[in-house]
């Protein structure tokens, strides 16, 4: 049988696994509203700190908040703002690098000294800058990681154009009079998006940790908005008397977290031909 | 072979102009007339002392030292040398292709008048593709693996032509079909790895005529292909040349492509041209030793010995400035007059010119 460039299994095992867990929890987590048992934000003190239950899945905390919505909405927050600051990551870093690696010369040395000195910045420290700016809250916490993070996608687009770019379909494209606009965006980033599509699904993983880091310390989404990290830290007082305070958003965030990775790793195999499992021959004759 | 006319409507320019005039001359002989009426001597190419030099981690290398060559319109020149002479390097500084940064030019390129080291970034863009064309040596990696042939081609038309999607597909089916490539349709939608080298090195073709190009610079182009593709490509280039009165640049090593479809040829040896002439002229009474090394190296069937000749001696350090001859050391006639500075310009009858001191 005749196939396309397509056969092979998208689907094994480990995205299977992951894609599903993923899934379950962009829907839960996006569509919190419909799936949380009850407001999360609702003070009950009468139940306050209730083991799981029918009526609280995984208990209460002292307010008598239910565990169970407050982690729907805590990822809905988290998760929301894992990919804007990855956005802004790619907004600024993929457009950036490529045109670094593609020009070279001053252009590239002053960019990647920029990042040099970005990248010896502790996030930690960014965060408190920010924080001080523009007041505390997710904003300001999702502007210091976006632009913490702009210059490692950004020097990862940027080698990968420079490699790109010494192959001669980019010469080809030069000799017929395209734009250099046209060569990066139109012939060179499409080549370079495997890679980078990959690295991508790893720092929404690592955008979740990091936020729910600042949100620990009390830098970011402020209370009485849920999010995971501030449940990890509103729990650790009361690890005692309710630990799945803190552990099912630690749950939770550990979860998504190594799915992700699993994840990108599962879509570099496929889209690299070399490593993409193929069927057995029997299924295919 | 069955060879198929070039549609009509791709080069609907001309068709315009043949309807007045001319009417049994060819659509090339037309062209060539427009561009270039017989009372007027005119080049459409005119290279003229080009020096390129190039900056590696080696030091400068001296890779094009003081090139004059000229393309006609409507002809077909024949550049020949062993690896390493330049060739390639020449060809590619027609369109300026080298990185600015690490390249340095001298001498001047004239096209149909122009000044190419003069250009201006717009200018270059609109010269690259629109007035020049170019195919290179290994179609598989000179076409982007990611986006399907019939893609490629359209993208060209509509950015340098204009063309909307859908025009610039029809023009693109079109275009496969005079290259020889069928079902069309069906081809347009494939991905370079899907074809095979010959093919793909079709779809070059017609990705670099796509704009009408008046000249255009083949490096090599059928260096990666077999020998019965080579000859349909030959066959294809020389019918482009033909009926379009395109120009044709074309690099190679190997002198039967050159008998094959140039009407002049120029050997290079170390960056510098040693002899130009006409196809016959040169192979029938070469006048620099070194083209008389070279013919004298192509193996001849029924030749006798099986015996490959070669020239001995290797090809000079091409990281020096030399002034003198550069095959003086492995020429056989060399003397002292080889030494003593740049060798003399000759004309050896008509268009025929050799640079030699001896």
């Amino acid at each position: 049988m005749r196939r396309g460039r397509n056969s092979g299994a998208f689907f094994t095992a480990p995205i299977l696994i992951t894609g599903v867990i993923l899934t379950a929890v962009a829907v839960l987590t996006f569509f919190a509203p419909v799936f949380a048992p009850m407001d999360p934000n609702r003070v009950a003190l009468s139940e306050s700190l209730e083991p799981p239950s029918l009526r609280h899945l995984l208990g209460t905390d002292q307010t008598g908040r239910d565990i169970f919505s407050r982690l729907l909405y805590g990822g809905r927050t988290a998760v929301q703002n894992a990919v804007m600051v990855v956005g802004i990551s790619i907004a600024a870093g993929i457009p950036i690098g490529l045109a670094c690696g593609y020009y070279g010369g001053l252009l590239d040395a002053l960019v990647m000294r920029c990042w040099d000195i970005l990248l010896a910045f502790p996030s930690l420290l960014l965060g408190f800058l920010f924080v001080s700016a523009f007041g505390r809250g997710s904003v300001a916490t999702v502007l210091a990681l976006g632009i913490i993070y702009i210059p490692m996608i950004s020097k990862l687009s940027r080698s990968l154009a420079m490699t790109e770019k010494s192959k001669v379909y980019v010469e080809s494209a030069k000799s017929l009079g395209y734009s250099d606009f046209r060569i990066i965006f139109r012939h060179i980033l499409p080549n370079c998006l495997a890679t980078l599509l990959a690295e991508l699904t790893l720092d929404v993983g690592y955008a979740i940790i990091g936020l729910a880091s600042l949100s620990f310390l009390g830098l970011g989404v402020q209370p009485p908005t849920s999010d995971w990290g501030t449940m990890l830290q509103e729990g650790v007082a009361l690890l005692r008397q309710n630990p799945l305070m803190s552990l099912s958003p630690g749950f939770a965030i550990v979860l998504t977290v190594i799915s992700l990775n699993v994840f990108s790793d599962g879509i570099q195999a496929y889209l690299d031909i070399d490593q993409r499992k193929l069927p057995r021959f029997e299924a295919c004759e | 072979m069955r060879t198929v006319q070039i549609p009509y409507t791709m080069f609907s320019e001309d068709r315009r102009s043949s309807q007045g005039g001319l009417g049994g001359a060819s659509e090339g002989a037309q062209r060539l007339n427009e561009l270039c009426p017989p009372e007027l001597e005119c080049l459409l190419l005119d290279i003229q002392g080009l020096r390129v030099d190039l900056m590696t981690a080696r030091g400068v290398g001296y890779a094009v030292r003081g090139v004059d060559l000229e393309v006609k319109p409507g002809e077909v020149l024949g550049v020949v040398g062993e690896s390493g002479c330049g060739k390639s390097v020449m060809a590619k500084a027609i369109v300026r292709l080298h990185d600015a940064g690490r390249t340095r030019y001298s001498g001047r390129i004239l096209f149909s008048g122009r000044d190419v080291f003069a250009m201006r970034e717009k200018e270059l863009e609109a010269f690259r593709g629109g007035e020049t064309g170019m195919i290179f040596q290994d179609p598989q990696s000179a076409l982007n693996p990611i986006l399907p042939v019939g893609e490629q081609i359209a993208e060209t038309l509509r950015v340098k032509r204009g063309f909307s999607w859908k025009q610039a597909r029809q023009e693109t089916c079109e275009l496969l079909e005079a290259v020889e490539i069928f079902p069309a349709e069906a081809r347009y939608a494939q991905y370079p790895f899907e074809m095979s080298g010959g093919m793909l090195q079709r779809v070059m073709i017609a990705m670099a005529v796509s704009c009408k190009p008046k000249l255009l610079i083949a490096d090599e182009p059928t260096t990666a292909l077999d020998v019965t593709i080579q000859a349909q490509i030959l066959d294809l280039l020389r019918r482009l040349n033909r009926q379009l009165g395109m120009s044709i640049l074309l690099i190679t090593h190997n002198f039967g492509v050159v008998a094959e479809i140039c009407d002049r040829v120029a050997v290079m040896y170390a960056g510098r041209v040693v002899e130009c002439g006409g196809v016959v002229d040169v192979f029938d009474a070469p006048a620099h030793p070194y083209t008389q090394a070279l013919l004298n190296c192509v193996p001849k069937s029924g030749g006798g010995k099986n015996v490959l000749r070669s020239i001995p001696g290797t090809l000079p350090d091409l990281y020096q400035k030399f002034d003198q001859c550069l095959f003086a050391e492995r020429c056989p006639h060399a003397g002292d007059a080889c030494g003593a500075g740049a060798p003399k310009r000759e004309g050896r009858g008509e268009g025929h010119v050799v640079y030699c001191s001896l």
